[in-house]
């Protein structure tokens, strides 16, 4: 079922997770942490972090008692067909969600910042179409596409520090854990977006060239991202001061908007919507090839291709269900919270079930 | 082999052609000629002038007023006439006495909100008007001191069109009457505030004015500084500072009040320092600063919040009219002592207005409070302006040093 050229390298593995995590969710993510630990908000980074990389160890131990399945078809096998399909199809259902949510943040954005008179209809179905044409091409593409596109993310964010570091004030991050650890782990809860990195390895890890890198490759995505996202606190509060990073509602273009690069470019807030426009599609397709595959998988089609455009209205409806930003913004932390905490649970219940019942190949089987 | 070029790839070719005339935004599309790009935007309460003008559109048809206000607000923008400017640089036609006359159109417009004020322009203006550029934001010291800032600037920083980077500034008198002023210099208001507040090390005597810098401050403790700006018959004069307290404006800082406040946050970069004292052996002379560097830290002493201040200065004397000879050890020793105790003084007097007379938190006293002592924070957080801040005792140490004197002894 797997074509010949449909193959994931390590690396690509590792790009896709990040950006799996990352889209127009990193502009928001600084006001989150101000708003619920101050200046402690980096914490709150570390620990969510260290949650979800014992939830990737997890699934890609599972996973790796199932080499050539992905989660829909292993679960199945653990727990038995209608309950392995009930979860598998919750799963997808999330995805499905997920897509959404990237593309109605998206849109949002555009619509804010850019193309105030374009109708959403247009930006968004635009935005999705060509993420269809890529994904009918299957994973390959989808793997070198995120690959290609991704040093753009770290990029824009070294732009960021570089010449945003002659209006930074390091004393804003102080003082530590003023009011305790408390309102730190809340925060942790509001940073549940390190979680979605862990989509890609339910599906992907049958696609890897060499599988047992999975979990390397999860935890570099991780530490990577850890160090991107504190840096992306840590300069935006100290150019905006807590209180100002908590009062916008994308505290990453308020910044944008502030550098200068030299004295002659003024206004890059064009170019960083650019980016963050590519850094949100690389997003947008991997969902949407997770979701795709999800389904396909769960009907028995021997490959995603024919759910990826019907899928495309469904996922452009689902966007449009939120009527305001404040309410997509709701919906989105409920769907983070639901993801995080299934992806801690269910994992690891079907993990203790497998080993129960000796099922799949165990670490000595798949060394000898 | 199948060709490079078949008829089905020119087919293929052809439908991407036609999906990228139809996906690439034109909507949004905007010829640069239809644009009018604002300079400055000056903001003022309506006068009995103004009544009359827009009459009607900000009522609801019953003739009721719509906002709960009936406050007006004028709303003035000053916006560049390219042909204007076109036909003077190209040479007055050797008329070199002809009157000068500005190449920009300022216009008004009145309503109870900013922004209501901005879209009535469109009855007066044919193109769309166009933010991204603005240079300068003049609020008049009326609009500042009973509307407040934070709620008139509200609308410029929800618009995503503007920049975070452009000059806030107070008026002594009206907004519209510093837009319509044509500075010789150069064409334009805007330009020219923003031209003044860059060269602003100069001299010391006003603070920034940056809208990022203000949004910063007033969402931090409410209160902020700003530059003021006065129409001196044909000319535009800076110097001093508005202090907003509750996002009100409550009074002024002198141009020397100022240089002390800057000095306490460490933003001095220049400026001189005039010693004028002919019994002493240095007579009068002037010390200009070259860098200065301070340091703020609070201390809890007995129970009372003391404040160390430390600053450091270093420069050159610069000119000395009583002829007396520099080149003399103990002499600069004295020098500069004498610079320090003006600059002390200029602190004190800066803190005596903001602490006792404004009771408003400029220095950012309470943020370092905050950040270095939180516990003492969480007693005096509350009523901290008007209850504590007077009472906080600043400790000044000022430290100058001569480094030069010039090409002559």
């Amino acid at each position: 079922m797997i074509r010949d050229n449909d193959r994931v390298s390590s690396w690509q593995m590792t790009v896709i997770v990040i950006s799996a995590i990352n889209a127009v969710g990193i502009l928001v993510l600084p006001r989150k942490l101000a708003d619920g630990a101050g200046p402690d908000g980096w914490l709150a980074l570390i620990m969510s972090h260290a949650v979800a990389a014992v939830a990737i160890v997890m699934i890609v131990k599972l996973g790796s008692r199932f080499v050539d399945q992905t989660f829909i078809e292993y679960a199945q096998v653990i727990v038995g067909r209608p309950l392995g399909l009930l979860i598998g199809g919750s799963i997808a259902l999330a995805w499905l969600f997920l897509t959404a949510r990237t593309t109605r943040q998206f849109g949002d954005v555009i619509k804010m910042f850019l193309l105030d008179r374009t109708p959403i209809e247009v930006i968004l179905l635009s935005f999705l179409l060509l993420a269809a044409v890529l994904l009918r091409h299957g994973v390959e593409p989808m793997a070198r596409l995120v690959e290609i596109l991704f040093p753009l993310f770290p990029a824009a964010l070294v732009i960021y520090a570089v010449f945003g570091i002659i209006e930074a004030d390091f004393s804003n991050l102080r003082p530590v854990l003023e009011n305790g650890i408390t309102p730190v782990i809340k925060a942790a809860g509001e940073d549940l977006l390190s979680f979605q990195g862990i989509g890609p390895f339910l599906m992907l890890l049958p696609f890897m060239v060499r599988p047992e890198r999975a979990k390397k490759a999860g935890l570099i995505a991780l530490s990577f991202n850890l160090l991107m996202r504190i840096g992306f606190f840590v300069i935006t509060v100290a150019i905006l001061g807590v209180q100002e990073t908590a009062h916008e509602i994308w505290p990453g273009l308020a910044i944008a908007k502030i550098i200068q690069v030299g004295e002659f470019f003024e206004r890059v807030d064009a170019v960083f919507m650019a980016i963050w426009i590519t850094v949100s599609f690389t997003t947008l397709v991997v969902y949407y090839y997770l979701s795709s595959l999800a389904i396909s998988q769960l009907v028995r089609f021997r490959t995603p291709f024919p759910v990826v455009l019907p899928l495309l209205p469904v996922i452009y409806v689902v966007s449009l269900i939120p009527t305001n930003i404040i309410e997509a913004s709701n919906y989105s932390d409920i769907l983070d919270m639901a993801w995080a905490v299934s992806v801690l649970i269910v994992p690891s219940g079907l993990l203790l079930i497998a080993t129960i019942r000796g099922l799949g190949r165990t670490k000595q089987q798949a060394e000898g | 082999m199948t060709p490079l070029i078949t008829s089905s790839r020119v087919v293929q070719i052809a439908v991407l052609l036609l999906i990228a005339t139809v996906v690439a935004g034109c909507w949004d599309r905007e010829e640069i000629d239809n644009r009018d790009f604002v300079l400055s935007t000056g903001i003022d309460l309506a006068g009995p002038e103004d009544v009359g003008t827009d009459l009607g559109t900000s009522t609801s048809p019953d003739g009721e007023p719509i906002s709960s206000s009936d406050r007006k607000l004028r709303y003035t923008i000053e916006f560049p006439i390219w042909r204007a400017l076109a036909q003077q640089q190209s040479g007055g036609d050797g008329s070199s006495g002809q009157r000068f006359t500005k190449p920009a159109q300022v216009i008004s417009s009145t309503a109870t909100t900013v922004f209501e004020a901005g879209r009535l322009m469109s009855l007066r203006v044919h193109r769309r008007i166009f933010f991204g550029h603005m240079d300068l934001l003049a609020i008049s010291e009326e609009v500042a001191r009973e509307e407040g800032i934070a709620q008139v600037v509200d609308v410029f920083e929800r618009d995503p069109e503007l920049t975070r980077r452009f000059v806030v500034a107070i008026t002594d008198g009206e907004a519209r009457e510093l837009l319509l002023l044509a500075p010789k210099e150069e064409s334009f208001v805007g330009t020219y505030v923003k031209g003044i507040i860059e060269r602003r090390e100069k001299s010391s005597r006003m603070v920034n004015g940056d809208f990022n810098r203000l949004l910063i401050s007033l969402h931090g403790n409410k209160s902020a500084v700003l530059p003021m700006v006065r129409v001196a018959e044909d000319e535009v004069v800076m110097g001093g500072a508005a202090v907003i307290k509750d996002y009100k404006m409550v009074g002024k800082l002198a141009e020397l009040e100022t240089r002390g406040l800057l000095f306490i946050q460490n933003r001095v970069r220049g400026g001189s320092v005039v010693l004028s004292d002919p019994e002493k052996p240095w007579g009068d002379l002037v010390f200009q600063i070259g860098s200065s560097q301070t340091r703020v830290s609070p201390e809890l002493r007995d129970g009372e919040i003391v404040f160390r201040i430390d600053i450091s200065v270093e420069g050159i004397l610069n000119e000395q009219r009583t002829l007396n000879i520099l080149w003399d050890e103990p002499l600069i020793e004295q020098v500069e002592q004498a610079v320090s105790g003006r600059i002390d003084h200029e602190v004190r007097r800066a803190l005596e207005v903001l602490q006792n007379v404004l009771q408003a938190d400029v220095m950012g006293f309470g943020e370092s409070l905050h950040r270095n002592l939180p516990d003492v924070w969480n007693h005096v957080s509350q009523d901290w302006e008007e209850t504590y801040l007077p009472g906080v005792k600043a400790e000044i140490t000022v430290k100058s040093n001569v480094r030069r004197i010039g090409l002559i002894r």
